[in-house]
Protein backbone atom coordinates (compact mmCIF):
# COMPACT_ATOMS: atom_id res chain seq x y z
CA UNK A 1 0.00 0.00 0.00
CA UNK A 2 1.51 3.38 -1.22
CA UNK A 3 0.65 5.94 1.22
CA UNK A 4 -0.17 9.12 -0.06
CA UNK A 5 -1.02 12.51 1.24
CA UNK A 6 -2.07 15.65 -0.58
CA UNK A 7 -1.79 19.67 0.16
CA UNK A 8 -4.32 21.32 -1.72
CA UNK A 9 -6.53 24.33 -0.61
CA UNK A 10 -8.87 23.74 -3.62
CA UNK A 11 -11.59 21.54 -3.63
CA UNK A 12 -11.95 20.43 -7.11
CA UNK A 13 -8.02 20.10 -7.71
CA UNK A 14 -8.26 17.73 -4.52
CA UNK A 15 -10.83 15.76 -6.47
CA UNK A 16 -8.83 15.44 -9.37
CA UNK A 17 -6.12 14.62 -7.78
CA UNK A 18 -7.90 12.00 -5.78
CA UNK A 19 -9.26 10.88 -9.41
CA UNK A 20 -6.20 10.12 -10.78
CA UNK A 21 -4.64 8.36 -7.66
CA UNK A 22 -8.01 6.30 -7.39
CA UNK A 23 -7.14 5.34 -11.12
CA UNK A 24 -3.79 3.98 -10.83
CA UNK A 25 -2.85 0.41 -10.73
CA UNK A 26 -1.02 0.28 -7.71
CA UNK A 27 -3.09 0.14 -4.50
CA UNK A 28 -2.80 3.47 -3.00
CA UNK A 29 -4.44 5.20 -0.15
CA UNK A 30 -4.64 8.84 0.65
CA UNK A 31 -3.88 9.75 4.12
CA UNK A 32 -4.41 13.05 4.60
CA UNK A 33 -5.88 16.59 2.85
CA UNK A 34 -5.03 19.34 3.75
CA UNK A 35 -5.79 22.91 2.99
CA UNK A 36 -3.19 24.89 4.57
CA UNK A 37 0.21 25.37 5.48
CA UNK A 38 -0.55 25.48 9.45
CA UNK A 39 -2.46 21.78 8.87
CA UNK A 40 0.14 20.35 6.72
CA UNK A 41 2.74 20.55 9.11
CA UNK A 42 0.78 19.76 11.97
CA UNK A 43 0.00 16.32 10.04
CA UNK A 44 3.72 15.78 8.79
CA UNK A 45 5.27 16.06 12.18
CA UNK A 46 3.19 13.07 13.54
CA UNK A 47 2.39 10.84 10.19
CA UNK A 48 4.97 8.87 7.71
CA UNK A 49 3.46 8.92 3.94
CA UNK A 50 5.55 7.32 0.90
CA UNK A 51 4.48 10.67 -1.11
CA UNK A 52 3.39 14.11 -1.05
CA UNK A 53 1.64 15.94 -3.80
CA UNK A 54 1.51 19.19 -3.13
CA UNK A 55 0.44 22.81 -4.27
CA UNK A 56 2.74 25.53 -3.64
CA UNK A 57 0.66 28.85 -2.99
CA UNK A 58 -1.68 28.27 -0.20
CA UNK A 59 -3.89 30.22 1.50
CA UNK A 60 -1.30 30.59 4.06
CA UNK A 61 1.65 30.94 2.67
CA UNK A 62 3.93 28.68 -0.09
CA UNK A 63 4.74 24.63 0.47
CA UNK A 64 8.40 25.91 0.88
CA UNK A 65 7.67 27.03 4.92
CA UNK A 66 6.39 23.66 5.25
CA UNK A 67 9.38 21.83 4.41
CA UNK A 68 11.46 24.75 6.68
CA UNK A 69 10.05 23.09 9.71
CA UNK A 70 9.36 19.60 8.80
CA UNK A 71 12.22 17.93 7.67
CA UNK A 72 10.87 15.00 5.03
CA UNK A 73 11.94 11.65 4.45
CA UNK A 74 9.77 11.56 1.78
CA UNK A 75 9.37 12.40 -1.96
CA UNK A 76 7.19 15.21 -3.49
CA UNK A 77 5.52 16.18 -6.52
CA UNK A 78 4.36 19.93 -6.98
CA UNK A 79 1.46 21.18 -8.48
CA UNK A 80 1.41 24.81 -9.23
CA UNK A 81 -0.74 27.07 -11.52
CA UNK A 82 2.83 29.20 -12.57
CA UNK A 83 6.21 27.80 -12.98
CA UNK A 84 8.03 30.86 -10.59
CA UNK A 85 9.10 28.68 -8.23
CA UNK A 86 10.20 25.78 -10.18
CA UNK A 87 13.62 26.06 -8.81
CA UNK A 88 12.99 26.22 -5.32
CA UNK A 89 11.04 23.02 -5.92
CA UNK A 90 13.79 20.78 -6.63
CA UNK A 91 16.04 22.24 -3.65
CA UNK A 92 13.63 20.25 -1.18
CA UNK A 93 12.37 16.68 -1.95
CA UNK A 94 10.96 17.53 -5.30
CA UNK A 95 11.09 15.03 -7.75
CA UNK A 96 8.04 16.80 -10.69
CA UNK A 97 6.14 19.46 -10.90
CA UNK A 98 2.72 19.66 -12.31
CA UNK A 99 1.82 22.24 -13.99
CA UNK A 100 -2.03 23.43 -13.68
CA UNK A 101 -4.11 22.12 -15.66
CA UNK A 102 -2.65 18.84 -16.09
CA UNK A 103 -3.74 15.97 -18.42
CA UNK A 104 -3.87 12.02 -16.89
CA UNK A 105 -0.76 11.29 -19.08
CA UNK A 106 1.11 13.90 -16.97
CA UNK A 107 0.20 12.80 -14.02
CA UNK A 108 1.12 9.73 -14.80
CA UNK A 109 4.52 10.72 -15.87
CA UNK A 110 5.58 11.66 -12.30
CA UNK A 111 3.70 9.11 -10.97
CA UNK A 112 6.29 6.68 -12.78
CA UNK A 113 9.32 8.78 -11.65
CA UNK A 114 8.05 8.26 -8.30
CA UNK A 115 7.76 3.98 -8.79
CA UNK A 116 10.59 4.32 -10.38
CA UNK A 117 12.34 6.11 -7.46
CA UNK A 118 10.71 4.00 -4.68
CA UNK A 119 12.05 0.70 -6.46
CA UNK A 120 15.93 1.93 -6.77
CA UNK A 121 15.46 3.04 -3.03
CA UNK A 122 14.13 -0.69 -2.90
CA UNK A 123 16.92 -2.22 -4.98
CA UNK A 124 19.33 0.14 -2.15
CA UNK A 125 17.61 -1.61 0.58
CA UNK A 126 18.50 -5.30 -0.61
CA UNK A 127 21.99 -3.97 -1.26
CA UNK A 128 22.63 -2.63 1.84
CA UNK A 129 21.18 -5.61 3.67
CA UNK A 130 23.16 -7.63 1.62
CA UNK A 131 26.60 -5.75 2.27
CA UNK A 132 25.65 -5.95 6.07
CA UNK A 133 25.58 -9.68 5.70
CA UNK A 134 28.75 -9.79 3.96
CA UNK A 135 29.79 -7.63 7.28
CA UNK A 136 28.46 -9.44 9.43
CA UNK A 137 29.76 -13.11 8.59
CA UNK A 138 33.62 -11.97 8.31
CA UNK A 139 33.33 -9.76 11.16
CA UNK A 140 31.64 -12.62 13.31
CA UNK A 141 33.82 -15.80 14.16
CA UNK A 142 33.70 -18.13 11.77
CA UNK A 143 32.17 -21.77 12.75
CA UNK A 144 34.37 -24.49 12.54
CA UNK A 145 33.71 -28.21 12.68
CA UNK A 146 33.94 -29.57 15.77
CA UNK A 147 33.66 -33.55 15.03
CA UNK A 148 33.27 -35.66 12.27
CA UNK A 149 30.78 -37.71 11.70
CA UNK A 150 32.42 -41.00 10.47
CA UNK A 151 30.48 -44.33 8.88
CA UNK A 152 32.02 -47.52 9.39
CA UNK A 153 29.19 -50.44 7.34
CA UNK A 154 26.00 -49.50 8.78
CA UNK A 155 27.38 -47.27 11.93
CA UNK A 156 28.12 -44.38 12.37
CA UNK A 157 30.64 -42.66 15.08
CA UNK A 158 31.64 -39.80 16.37
CA UNK A 159 35.22 -38.31 16.12
CA UNK A 160 36.37 -35.36 17.59
CA UNK A 161 38.22 -32.68 15.90
CA UNK A 162 40.46 -32.10 18.51
CA UNK A 163 41.88 -35.78 18.76
CA UNK A 164 42.92 -35.52 15.32
CA UNK A 165 46.41 -35.15 14.37
CA UNK A 166 46.53 -35.68 10.66
CA UNK A 167 44.53 -35.45 7.68
CA UNK A 168 45.93 -37.07 4.59
CA UNK A 169 44.58 -37.85 1.22
CA UNK A 170 45.12 -41.36 0.04
CA UNK A 171 43.91 -43.59 -2.71
CA UNK A 172 41.29 -40.83 -3.98
CA UNK A 173 39.98 -41.01 0.06
CA UNK A 174 40.36 -38.48 2.77
CA UNK A 175 41.63 -40.34 6.14
CA UNK A 176 41.78 -39.11 9.42
CA UNK A 177 44.43 -40.46 11.97
CA UNK A 178 43.91 -39.79 15.49
CA UNK A 179 45.83 -39.45 18.83
CA UNK A 180 45.64 -43.19 19.52
CA UNK A 181 46.76 -43.76 15.86
CA UNK A 182 43.32 -44.90 14.58
CA UNK A 183 42.31 -44.15 10.84
CA UNK A 184 38.60 -43.09 9.74
CA UNK A 185 37.68 -43.03 6.42
CA UNK A 186 35.99 -39.12 6.10
CA UNK A 187 33.08 -38.56 4.28
CA UNK A 188 34.86 -35.57 1.96
CA UNK A 189 35.92 -36.18 -2.18
CA UNK A 190 38.92 -34.17 -1.53
CA UNK A 191 41.13 -32.73 1.22
CA UNK A 192 40.87 -29.45 0.28
CA UNK A 193 37.01 -29.64 1.29
CA UNK A 194 38.06 -30.79 5.24
CA UNK A 195 40.18 -28.47 4.99
CA UNK A 196 37.77 -25.80 4.61
CA UNK A 197 35.76 -27.11 7.49
CA UNK A 198 38.44 -26.76 10.18
CA UNK A 199 40.38 -23.83 11.76
CA UNK A 200 43.56 -22.83 9.59
CA UNK A 201 44.80 -21.40 13.18
CA UNK A 202 45.07 -25.48 14.09
CA UNK A 203 45.41 -27.40 10.74
CA UNK A 204 47.97 -26.64 8.52
CA UNK A 205 48.50 -28.23 4.92
CA UNK A 206 52.17 -29.27 4.70
CA UNK A 207 52.07 -30.33 0.80
CA UNK A 208 49.31 -31.77 -1.84
CA UNK A 209 48.13 -35.12 0.68
CA UNK A 210 48.84 -34.04 4.04
CA UNK A 211 47.16 -31.47 6.69
CA UNK A 212 48.86 -31.79 10.36
CA UNK A 213 47.63 -30.49 13.50
CA UNK A 214 49.39 -28.04 15.58
CA UNK A 215 48.42 -29.26 18.90
CA UNK A 216 50.73 -32.70 18.28
CA UNK A 217 53.22 -31.11 16.69
CA UNK A 218 56.65 -32.99 18.58
CA UNK A 219 59.49 -31.10 17.18
CA UNK A 220 60.21 -29.39 13.93
CA UNK A 221 63.38 -30.21 12.57
CA UNK A 222 65.24 -28.92 8.92
CA UNK A 223 65.38 -32.09 6.40
CA UNK A 224 67.44 -30.18 3.55
CA UNK A 225 68.12 -26.39 2.45
CA UNK A 226 63.96 -25.31 1.93
CA UNK A 227 62.46 -28.07 3.66
CA UNK A 228 61.49 -28.96 7.02
CA UNK A 229 60.18 -32.36 8.58
CA UNK A 230 57.42 -32.95 10.92
CA UNK A 231 57.09 -35.20 13.95
CA UNK A 232 53.95 -35.66 15.63
CA UNK A 233 53.25 -37.14 18.63
CA UNK A 234 52.40 -40.53 18.58
CA UNK A 235 53.62 -41.37 14.81
CA UNK A 236 57.43 -42.34 14.26
CA UNK A 237 57.31 -40.93 10.61
CA UNK A 238 58.35 -37.69 9.77
CA UNK A 239 56.01 -35.22 7.43
CA UNK A 240 57.67 -32.57 4.94
CA UNK A 241 56.80 -29.56 4.12
CA UNK A 242 57.52 -28.57 0.39
CA UNK A 243 59.64 -25.93 -0.85
CA UNK A 244 56.76 -23.73 -1.85
CA UNK A 245 55.11 -23.66 1.89
CA UNK A 246 58.07 -24.24 3.94
CA UNK A 247 58.17 -19.67 4.82
CA UNK A 248 54.64 -19.36 5.47
CA UNK A 249 54.59 -22.94 7.69
CA UNK A 250 57.14 -20.83 9.60
CA UNK A 251 54.79 -18.07 10.04
CA UNK A 252 52.04 -20.75 11.05
CA UNK A 253 53.86 -22.05 13.54
CA UNK A 254 54.32 -19.00 15.32
CA UNK A 255 50.97 -17.60 15.30
CA UNK B 1 -5.10 50.65 -13.57
CA UNK B 2 -2.32 47.76 -14.58
CA UNK B 3 -1.40 47.07 -10.74
CA UNK B 4 -5.22 45.97 -10.22
CA UNK B 5 -4.64 44.04 -13.27
CA UNK B 6 -1.83 41.95 -12.24
CA UNK B 7 -4.09 40.75 -9.33
CA UNK B 8 -5.71 38.50 -12.46
CA UNK B 9 -2.46 37.05 -12.74
CA UNK B 10 -1.25 33.66 -14.64
CA UNK B 11 -1.80 32.09 -11.88
CA UNK B 12 -5.52 32.45 -11.06
CA UNK B 13 -5.83 31.44 -14.84
CA UNK B 14 -3.96 28.17 -14.23
CA UNK B 15 -5.34 27.51 -11.51
CA UNK B 16 -8.71 27.90 -12.80
CA UNK B 17 -8.51 26.07 -15.73
CA UNK B 18 -7.15 22.82 -13.26
CA UNK B 19 -10.35 23.92 -11.69
CA UNK B 20 -12.86 23.51 -14.51
CA UNK B 21 -11.03 20.42 -15.77
CA UNK B 22 -12.13 18.61 -12.82
CA UNK B 23 -15.75 20.50 -13.27
CA UNK B 24 -16.09 19.06 -16.57
CA UNK B 25 -15.28 15.27 -15.01
CA UNK B 26 -17.67 16.00 -12.29
CA UNK B 27 -20.86 18.19 -13.56
CA UNK B 28 -21.10 19.08 -17.24
CA UNK B 29 -23.18 22.12 -16.07
CA UNK B 30 -21.70 23.50 -13.44
CA UNK B 31 -18.25 23.57 -15.73
CA UNK B 32 -19.97 25.39 -18.23
CA UNK B 33 -20.92 27.70 -15.65
CA UNK B 34 -17.85 28.05 -14.37
CA UNK B 35 -16.23 28.40 -17.64
CA UNK B 36 -19.03 31.26 -18.55
CA UNK B 37 -18.37 33.34 -15.22
CA UNK B 38 -14.78 33.25 -15.59
CA UNK B 39 -14.60 34.14 -19.41
CA UNK B 40 -16.79 37.31 -18.07
CA UNK B 41 -14.63 37.94 -15.27
CA UNK B 42 -11.64 38.35 -17.73
CA UNK B 43 -13.29 40.50 -20.21
CA UNK B 44 -14.04 42.40 -17.58
CA UNK B 45 -10.54 42.86 -16.22
CA UNK B 46 -9.48 43.25 -19.57
CA UNK B 47 -12.08 46.27 -20.34
CA UNK B 48 -11.68 47.78 -16.89
CA UNK B 49 -8.22 48.56 -18.33
CA UNK B 50 -9.45 50.97 -20.49
CA UNK B 51 -12.15 53.00 -18.35
CA UNK B 52 -11.48 54.72 -15.00
CA UNK B 53 -14.44 54.34 -13.43
CA UNK B 54 -16.88 51.84 -13.54
CA UNK B 55 -20.94 52.11 -12.10
CA UNK B 56 -21.38 50.60 -8.99
CA UNK B 57 -24.34 47.97 -10.18
CA UNK B 58 -21.75 46.47 -12.80
CA UNK B 59 -19.02 46.35 -10.38
CA UNK B 60 -21.44 44.64 -8.10
CA UNK B 61 -22.09 41.88 -10.61
CA UNK B 62 -18.79 41.35 -10.85
CA UNK B 63 -17.77 41.39 -7.33
CA UNK B 64 -20.37 38.45 -7.36
CA UNK B 65 -18.99 36.65 -10.41
CA UNK B 66 -15.59 36.67 -9.14
CA UNK B 67 -16.98 35.45 -5.31
CA UNK B 68 -18.94 32.61 -7.60
CA UNK B 69 -15.00 31.40 -8.17
CA UNK B 70 -14.09 31.28 -4.91
CA UNK B 71 -17.13 29.40 -3.95
CA UNK B 72 -16.46 26.81 -6.11
CA UNK B 73 -12.72 26.21 -4.89
CA UNK B 74 -13.01 26.37 -1.51
CA UNK B 75 -16.46 25.70 -0.33
CA UNK B 76 -18.50 27.13 1.96
CA UNK B 77 -15.56 28.54 3.44
CA UNK B 78 -15.94 31.99 2.63
CA UNK B 79 -19.16 33.66 2.12
CA UNK B 80 -20.55 36.93 0.59
CA UNK B 81 -22.85 39.10 1.63
CA UNK B 82 -24.19 41.92 -0.08
CA UNK B 83 -26.73 44.87 1.28
CA UNK B 84 -27.82 47.50 -1.60
CA UNK B 85 -29.16 50.00 -0.27
CA UNK B 86 -27.86 53.03 -2.38
CA UNK B 87 -26.65 51.17 -6.04
CA UNK B 88 -26.22 54.84 -7.25
CA UNK B 89 -22.54 56.38 -8.33
CA UNK B 90 -19.72 55.04 -9.78
CA UNK B 91 -16.23 52.87 -8.20
CA UNK B 92 -13.12 52.51 -9.59
CA UNK B 93 -12.99 49.19 -11.18
CA UNK B 94 -11.93 46.17 -9.41
CA UNK B 95 -12.18 47.29 -6.24
CA UNK B 96 -14.35 45.17 -4.45
CA UNK B 97 -12.45 42.61 -5.91
CA UNK B 98 -9.41 43.69 -4.40
CA UNK B 99 -11.26 43.69 -1.05
CA UNK B 100 -12.75 39.90 -1.83
CA UNK B 101 -9.06 38.47 -2.54
CA UNK B 102 -8.03 40.20 0.71
CA UNK B 103 -10.15 38.95 2.78
CA UNK B 104 -9.58 35.50 1.07
CA UNK B 105 -5.58 35.83 1.16
CA UNK B 106 -5.46 37.17 4.62
CA UNK B 107 -8.08 34.91 6.90
CA UNK B 108 -7.80 31.41 7.06
CA UNK B 109 -12.02 30.40 6.93
CA UNK B 110 -13.12 26.67 7.58
CA UNK B 111 -16.81 25.45 6.67
CA UNK B 112 -17.23 25.08 10.27
CA UNK B 113 -16.01 28.44 11.16
CA UNK B 114 -16.22 30.26 8.05
CA UNK B 115 -14.76 34.45 6.96
CA UNK B 116 -18.10 36.66 6.30
CA UNK B 117 -17.58 38.61 4.20
CA UNK B 118 -20.02 41.58 4.27
CA UNK B 119 -20.58 44.36 0.59
CA UNK B 120 -22.45 47.33 1.92
CA UNK B 121 -23.19 49.91 -0.43
CA UNK B 122 -24.71 53.24 1.41
CA UNK B 123 -23.21 56.86 1.40
CA UNK B 124 -20.01 54.84 1.15
CA UNK B 125 -18.97 51.69 -0.09
CA UNK B 126 -18.03 49.21 2.84
CA UNK B 127 -16.35 46.11 2.77
CA UNK B 128 -16.04 44.18 6.00
CA UNK B 129 -14.93 40.48 7.16
CA UNK B 130 -14.30 38.51 10.77
CA UNK B 131 -10.78 38.19 11.15
CA UNK B 132 -9.03 34.63 11.25
CA UNK B 133 -5.78 36.13 10.75
CA UNK B 134 -3.90 32.82 9.19
CA UNK B 135 -0.83 31.51 11.85
CA UNK B 136 1.81 32.65 8.69
CA UNK B 137 1.14 35.90 6.53
CA UNK B 138 2.52 36.30 3.36
CA UNK B 139 4.83 38.88 3.31
CA UNK B 140 3.71 41.12 0.86
CA UNK B 141 0.59 41.64 2.85
CA UNK B 142 -0.95 45.01 2.29
CA UNK B 143 0.63 46.12 -1.19
CA UNK B 144 -2.52 46.02 -2.95
CA UNK B 145 -4.50 47.80 -0.31
CA UNK B 146 -1.93 50.61 -0.37
CA UNK B 147 -2.08 50.80 -4.49
CA UNK B 148 -5.72 51.20 -4.27
CA UNK B 149 -5.59 54.04 -1.56
CA UNK B 150 -2.96 55.55 -4.18
CA UNK B 151 -5.53 55.08 -7.01
CA UNK B 152 -8.48 57.11 -5.12
CA UNK B 153 -6.04 59.88 -3.82
CA UNK B 154 -5.29 60.54 -7.24
CA UNK B 155 -8.55 59.93 -9.27
CA UNK B 156 -10.81 61.60 -6.45
CA UNK B 157 -8.74 62.97 -4.05
CA UNK B 158 -11.14 61.53 -1.45
CA UNK B 159 -9.01 58.82 1.60
CA UNK B 160 -9.80 55.02 1.50
CA UNK B 161 -10.05 54.29 5.52
CA UNK B 162 -9.22 51.26 6.94
CA UNK B 163 -10.47 50.26 10.54
CA UNK B 164 -9.05 46.87 12.21
CA UNK B 165 -9.63 45.85 15.35
CA UNK B 166 -9.08 42.13 16.47
CA UNK B 167 -12.08 40.62 15.08
CA UNK B 168 -13.19 43.03 12.10
CA UNK B 169 -11.32 44.32 9.51
CA UNK B 170 -13.48 47.20 7.46
CA UNK B 171 -12.41 49.26 4.33
CA UNK B 172 -14.70 52.28 3.41
CA UNK B 173 -14.32 52.95 0.48
CA UNK B 174 -15.35 56.55 -0.89
CA UNK B 175 -18.58 56.25 -3.50
CA UNK B 176 -17.74 58.61 -6.74
CA UNK B 177 -21.30 60.28 -7.61
CA UNK B 178 -19.93 61.88 -11.01
CA UNK B 179 -18.33 59.93 -13.62
CA UNK B 180 -16.64 62.83 -15.20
Amino acid sequence: MIRIAIIEDELPAIQKLKRFIAELEEPTEVVGEMGSIAEAIEFLQSTTVDLLISDIQLHDGTAFDIYQQVSLGCPIIFTTAYDQYWMNAFETNGIDYLLKPFSKDRFLKAWNKFLLLRKSEKLKDVQLTNLYKLIEENLSEKKFKKRFAVQNGQRIYLLEVNTVVLLEAKDGLVLAHDKDGKKHILNYPTLREAEAQLDPADFYRLNRSELICKNYIEKVERFSKNILAVKLKGYPEYYKTSQATTASFREWLDQ
Amino acid sequence: MSQLKAQLNPHFLFNNLNVLDQLIYEDKERASEFLNEFADIYRYVLQADNLKLVPVTEELRFAEQYYNLIEHKYGKSYQLKIDRRDREGYIIPLTLQLLIENAVKHNLGTSADPVRINISIGEDIIVSNNRKPKRIENSISGKALNNLKEQYQLLTKQVVEIEETELVFLVRVPKIHNAQ
